[in-house]
């Protein structure tokens, strides 16, 4: 007996083994992207927005009264904003959520690390009033690098700068058919010059020199119902922004 | 009789205390400089003598987001770093004077203007120009702006302006416009030229 137990304890091991290969095999071939790739759809580009409410920490920004600062109202409507980009399903992060300093390095580094589709920094500041859209001012020569593998920290932007001009532009014009003041123009601030992806920076300006003077807190300033319809509008032109991003364009 | 390891102790505190109060001794002194330094409103530099001349700035009008030209009289030394210094303390003074299109602080001032290679201008600006300067996107970027569009009207042959506070460089003007870069005066000319 123990001599006919012996071929068939080797035939089962020998059947194991070959189920074992053939399910590996099987798995590799799934994963394996070139096969992958015929069956599967081009993959598709993820769409986040990161907002990057200036300033914070030691870093207030401009001080418009001895108890509003820029740092608070750049947060507060960045928070808006968020909130308007994900009632429309937009996927939607805050470079900071509380009053903590970063410096421009660590804001660009993490929208990079993020791969936003669109950077979006918050300013408020004095005079006038409306919004004042900026894109980054690189120097006429700097062009799109042919190797994207590695790209000049500085000029990070100017791949994106052509998309990041076509959003102002859209955003400006949006915001003057909807009665509000705003003027689109480029603008050496940073972080705007090394983030890979389409960037615009935002300045608020509803804040009156005179309300400022008074002393008005920085709730005050920009009116809720203010800042509510202006962080829906700016959602809408960045929502409208989507096909063209997710295609690649 | 007090036990040695007491006296080391008290002597070593002693030697701390008058070491402390001497280093806030210099520290208190230093600081009283630094602010004379800031608020001093003296003119930085010697009245230039020569010929004056017709020179165009570019003011920027920060209620109406525009630039507009207007002419003036200055000083004209042979030297491009003294003309280009004069030519800028002409476009300060104009911000300093009340009421301004686009206010600056009083005191306010051009160190000096190097011209390096013929082409690269180093404007070297005083402390209260950057300290006092108001803070914001626009108005900081203006102050710029209408610094390299001025020097650009005037001395074509300044191709690239860096700009420095008090002889070291500074990460922002007062907290949003980036002074890191060697500026490009054909692009800011573009940038001013839409504002027009």
């Amino acid at each position: 007996m123990k001599a006919m137990s012996r071929p068939v304890a080797k035939l089962k091991l020998l059947s194991w083994l070959v189920i074992g290969f053939g399910f590996s095999l099987c798995t590799a071939l799934i994963t394996t992207p070139s096969w992958a790739a015929d069956k599967a759809e081009p993959p598709q580009k993820r769409f986040l927005v990161v907002i990057d409410p200036a300033h914070g920490g030691a870093d207030p920004g401009s001080r418009f009264s001895a108890t509003s600062n820029e740092k608070d109202i750049t947060l507060a409507f960045a928070r808006r904003l968020r909130n308007e980009l994900q009632a429309q399903n937009i996927a939607a992060r805050l470079l900071r959520d509380s009053d903590v300093q970063l410096s421009n390095d660590q804001r660009a580094i993490a929208a990079n690390t993020a791969q936003a589709t669109i950077f979006i920094s918050i300013h408020a500041g004095l005079p006038n009033t409306g919004v004042r859209v900026f894109t980054a001012l690189l120097p006429g020569e700097v062009t799109a690098p042919k190797n994207r593998l590695f790209i000049p920290w500085e000029t990070a932007q100017a791949a994106s700068l052509r998309r990041s001009r076509e959003i102002a532009s859209k955003l400006v014009d949006e915001l003057h058919r909807n009665g509000v003041a705003a003027s689109g123009q480029s603008a050496p601030l940073s972080p705007l010059n090394s983030v890979a992806a389409p960037a615009i920076a935002l300045e608020l300006a509803t804040i009156s020199q005179r309300e400022s003077k008074a002393g008005k807190s920085s709730e005050e300033l920009i009116k809720a119902d203010v800042q509510k319809s202006l962080a829906k509008l700016i959602a809408s032109v960045i929502a409208a922004q989507r096909p063209a991003e997710e295609s690649g364009r | 009789m007090i036990a040695r390891h007491v006296q080391i102790t008290l002597t070593l505190l002693l030697v701390a205390v008058v070491g402390i109060g001497l280093y806030m001794y210099r520290l208190e002194r230093k600081t009283e400089e630094e602010m004379r330094r800031a608020s001093d409103i003296r003119s930085v530099a010697p009245p230039v003598n020569g010929p004056t001349g017709k020179i165009t700035l570019a003011i920027a009008y920060d209620e109406d987001g525009v630039f507009r030209q207007q002419q003036a009289q200055a000083a004209l030394p042979s030297d491009p770093g003294e003309r280009s210094r004069e030519i800028l303390r002409t476009l300060v003074s104009e911000y300093t004077q009340r009421p301004s299109p686009h206010p600056l602080a009083s005191g306010s001032d051009i160190n000096d203007v190097y011209v390096l290679n013929g082409d690269l201008a180093v404007v070297d600006t005083n402390g209260a120009f950057a300290d006092s300067h108001p803070s914001g996107v626009l108005v900081e970027d203006f102050t710029l702006f209408s610094m390299i569009e001025t020097l650009a009207l005037n001395m074509p042959e300044i191709k690239r302006v860096k700009i420095i506070v008090n002889g070291r460089e500074r990460s922002t003007l007062a907290g949003h416009a980036d002074l890191s870069p060697v500026f490009d005066v054909a692009t800011i000319h573009q940038a001013v030229e839409n504002l027009r």
